[in-house]
C-alpha cells in the first residue's frame, strides 16, 4: 500500500452519496451475524479484530468532512468489540464505535458485524469478516486453513482491493448518451403498518437447507433470487393489498447487483449497483408469472452494457463539473431537499441475495449458520437478504413495523411447498414485560 | 421446538413462536440461546427520554429570560438588559450545540465563536448605547483582540495535540486568514484605530509562516485531502 493512500482514501463513487444522505435517524447500514457453536470469546475476538484490521486497510478509516467531499483518513486507534446492543444495526457514530466505520460486537454464540454502506459492501464486508473468523479460530487454537477463500492477515494487500471500480471502469459519455432514466424509480406501493416508535427493528432470520431450497427452485424452472423475490411479493399481495381491497399496486423489489465478476473487480470496497423489479398487483398473479418478471428484469439489468452505462452515468455525475465545485454542506443540501421531493416511495422494499458465501470446510465444526441483513428505515420498511453459508440459507427480515405478516406468510408458502424452517428473532414487537412472564 | 400453527422450528430460546406469537414448548432437554440481547426497557425507552441535556438547558434558559424579561419590564428600567442575557443564553445553547457537541472542523468552531462573541459584543453596544457612546471600539477594539485570543487558543491546542490530530495545524493556518478582516475593515474606513487591526494581522502572518515552516509538509497533505474535488 503506497504512503499516500495509508492516509487518506477518497470515498467510492456509490459510497459518496451514503454520508450525504445519513440524518439523526437513518444511515445505511447492513450487518453479517455468524451464530458459532459455542459461546463467543470476547476478549479473543478484540485480539483478532486488532490483527485483522491491519489487513485492510480500507476499512482501518474513519469518514472525514472535507471542503468538496467526504473522504477516509488513517484511524490511528485500535478497533474493539462491544456487547450487542438490543437495537440491530443502531446507528453507528463516532461515540459508539470508536470513529470506524463498522462495528463488531457479540452476545453469548452469536458475533454482529453492522457496516456504514460507505466504507464497504456485502462483498467487501463477508471477506473482512472471514478473516476475523480465521483470526479468531486460530488464536482460540483450532486447526484451521483458509484454503485459499479468505484473505488472512499475512497475505499481501492488493492494491486493487481498494481502488473504486466504478472509476476504473469508467468510460466517458456525452451527456445525451447517458442513461439517467434508468437511474430514476417511479412511484411505488409503500408497505404500511404500525411502526416502532424508536430506532428499535424487528428482525426474523428463516435457516432452511440450501440444497432443499434450490431442487424447489428447479422445479419451478427458477434461480433462488427469483423464487425468493416472487414469494415475498406474494406474501406482500396477500397480507398488505388483498384484504384491504386495494387497487392494483406498483410494488418495487431494489434489487442491488454486485458487479465484481461482470467487472472482474476484486475491491473491498462499494462495487454494486441495482436493478429495480417492478410489478404491478393483480388477482391473476402466480408464483411462475413473477418469477418471470423477475427473470426478465434481472436479465436487462445484468447485462455488461447496461452496467457499464450505469456506471458512466453515475461517475459522470460525480465528475460534473458544477457538482464537483458546489461546498460539501451545499451537495448535503440539495441531496437532502431532492430526497424529500422526490426520494419518497420510489421502492416498496430492498431485497439483497447475496448467493453463497464461501467459507472454508475447516470452519465449519465451530460456525452454526450465519447470516445478512440490510437497515430498515421509514422509507423502505422491510428489508429482505438471502444468503447460503454451507448447506443452510439464511434469509433475513428486517422490519421497522409491528406486524409479522409478510413474514408469516412468506414462511407458509415455503412450509406448503415442503421446506423445513427454523425461525429466530428478535421480538422486538412484543412487549417485554409479555416477555418475562411467558 | 416446533410451532405447530406456523408449522416451523423455532430455534432461538423463547417461549413464543416469531410469527405467530403463539405459545410453544421446548423439547425435553433441548437447550437453546437467545439469537439476539434482550429487548430491555432502557434500549426501548432511550430515545424516548425529554430529559436531555439540551431539553433541561433550554428549559432553565426559558425561564431564566422570563423572569429578567418581567423584571426588567415591570420596574420600568431605562436599559433592556434582559437582551443581553437572553443573548449570553443562546450563545451558552449554541455553543453546546455548535462547539462542544458537533463534528465539524476546529477551525469551523472558532470561527462561529468569533462571530457570536461579536455579536454579543455588538448586543452590548445597542442595548447599553447610554453608557458606552463611543461605537469605535467593537470594531477597533475588540473584534482584534477576539480573533488574536481564538488563534492563539486554538494555536495552543493545536501544538498541545500535534501528534494525536495533525489536522489542527491546518485549522489554525485556516483559523489565521481571519486575521486580516479588521485590516481590510481598516482599508473600507470601518475601522479608525488601526494599532489593533495592525496588531492581530501581524499576530496571525506570524502564526501563519510559523505554521508554515514546521509542518509544512503536514499542512500540504492536509490541504490535498480536503480540499479535494
Amino acid at each position: 500500500m503506497s504512503e499516500k493512500t495509508a492516509k487518506w482514501l477518497r470515498l467510492d463513487n456509490s459510497a459518496k452519496i451514503f454520508p450525504m444522505m445519513a440524518d439523526k435517524q437513518n444511515q445505511n447500514l447492513f450487518n453479517i451475524f455468524v451464530r458459532l457453536n459455542e459461546k463467543v470469546d470476547k476478549e479473543l475476538l478484540g485480539r483478532a479484530l486488532e490483527i485483522t484490521i491491519k489487513r485492510f486497510p480500507s476499512m482501518n478509516v474513519m469518514l472525514k468532512r472535507g471542503v468538496f467531499w467526504f473522504y477516509f483518513e488513517q484511524h490511528g486507534g485500535k478497533p474493539r468489540v462491544y456487547d450487542a446492543d438490543p437495537i440491530v444495526m443502531k446507528k453507528i457514530s463516532s461515540s459508539n464505535c470508536g470513529g470506524f466505520c463498522f462495528r463488531i460486537s457479540c452476545f453469548e454464540n452469536v458475533i454482529f458485524a453492522d457496516f456504514f454502506h460507505a466504507v464497504t459492501d456485502g462483498t467487501g464486508a463477508a471477506e473482512f469478516v472471514k478473516s476475523l473468523l480465521f483470526s479468531y479460530f486460530t488464536l482460540k487454537g483450532y486447526p484451521v486453513d483458509g484454503e485459499q477463500k479468505v484473505l488472512t492477515v499475512g497475505s499481501p494487500v492488493n492494491p486493487r482491493e481498494y481502488e473504486d471500480s466504478f472509476l476504473t471502469n469508467y468510460k466517458k459519455k456525452k451527456i445525451k448518451d447517458l442513461t439517467i432514466s434508468s437511474l430514476k424509480g417511479k412511484k411505488s406501493y409503500r408497505i404500511s403498518g404500525i411502526r416502532f416508535d424508536n430506532a428499535g427493528k424487528g428482525v426474523i432470520n428463516m435457516y432452511t437447507p440450501a440444497k432443499k431450497f434450490v431442487s424447489l427452485c428447479r422445479e419451478h424452472g427458477c434461480t433462488v433470487t427469483e423464487m425468493i423475490g416472487a414469494l415475498f411479493i406474494l406474501s406482500v399481495y396477500d397480507t398488505k393489498i388483498k384484504p384491504f381491497n386495494l387497487p392494483p399496486q406498483d410494488i418495487q423489489l431494489f434489487v442491488p447487483i454486485n458487479l465484481r465478476k461482470i467487472f472482474s473487480s476484486v475491491t473491498l470496497r462499494n462495487f454494486s449497483l441495482f436493478s429495480r423489479i417492478g410489478v404491478t398487483t393483480s388477482d391473476g398473479m402466480t408464483l411462475g408469472s413473477l418469477t418471470s418478471v423477475i427473470h426478465d428484469c434481472l436479465a436487462r439489468d445484468t447485462k455488461k452494457e447496461v452496467l457499464s452505462d450505469k456506471i458512466s452515468t453515475t461517475v459522470y455525475a460525480e465528475k460534473f463539473l458544477p457538482m464537483r465545485m458546489l461546498p460539501l454542506f451545499l451537495k448535503r443540501l440539495i441531496f437532502k431537499i431532492s430526497n424529500l421531493f422526490f426520494g419518497k416511495n420510489k421502492k416498496t422494499a430492498t431485497f439483497s441475495s447475496v448467493g453463497v458465501v464461501s467459507l472454508p470446510d475447516s470452519f465449519r465444526p465451530y460456525i452454526k449458520d450465519m447470516g445478512f441483513g440490510i437497515t430498515a428505515n421509514n422509507a423502505c420498511p422491510v428489508t429482505i437478504t438471502a444468503a447460503t453459508v454451507y448447506d443452510t440459507m439464511c434469509i433475513n427480515f428486517t422490519r421497522t413495523i409491528t406486524d409479522t405478516e409478510i413474514e408469516k406468510r412468506f414462511a407458509r408458502y415455503l412450509t406448503d411447498f415442503g421446506i423445513e424452517l427454523k425461525v429466530t428473532s428478535n421480538f422486538w414487537e412484543v412487549d417485554e414485560d409479555a416477555l418475562q412472564i411467558l | 421446538m416446533r410451532c405447530k400453527f406456523c408449522n416451523v422450528e423455532v430455534d432461538c430460546k423463547t417461549h413464543i413462536c416469531p410469527l405467530c406469537h403463539e405459545l410453544v414448548t421446548p423439547d425435553e432437554g433441548e437447550t437453546l440461546s437467545p439469537a439476539f440481547p434482550p429487548k430491555t426497557a432502557k434500549a426501548e425507552k432511550k430515545r424516548h427520554t425529554h430529559f436531555t441535556a439540551t431539553n433541561i438547558y433550554l428549559a432553565a434558559s426559558f425561564i431564566v429570560f422570563i423572569v429578567c424579561l418581567a423584571v426588567n419590564l415591570g420596574l420600568r428600567q431605562n436599559t433592556n438588559w434582559f437582551l443581553m442575557v437572553g443573548a449570553v443564553l443562546l450563545y451558552g445553547f449554541l455553543t453546546m450545540r455548535n462547539t462542544v457537541m458537533s463534528n465539524n472542523s476546529a477551525w469551523i468552531k472558532a470561527f462561529w465563536q468569533i462571530v457570536m462573541i461579536s455579536l454579543i459584543l455588538w448586543l452590548a453596544q445597542v442595548v447599553f448605547d447610554d453608557v458606552m457612546t463611543d461605537t469605535y471600539w467593537l470594531l477597533d477594539l475588540a473584534l482584534p483582540i477576539v480573533i488574536m485570543m481564538s488563534v492563539l487558543t486554538l494555536g495552543v491546542i493545536s501544538c498541545v495535540l500535534v501528534k494525536r490530530n495533525k489536522a489542527l495545524l491546518y485549522d489554525t493556518l485556516f483559523l489565521s486568514l481571519i486575521g486580516f478582516v479588521p485590516m481590510i475593515f481598516f482599508a473600507f474606513g470601518l475601522v479608525h484605530m488601526v494599532l489593533f487591526s495592525a496588531i492581530c494581522a501581524g499576530f496571525c502572518a506570524a502564526v501563519i509562516v510559523c505554521v508554515i515552516i514546521f509542518a509544512r509538509k503536514e499542512i500540504l497533505e492536509e490541504m490535498e485531502r480536503r480540499l479535494h474535488w
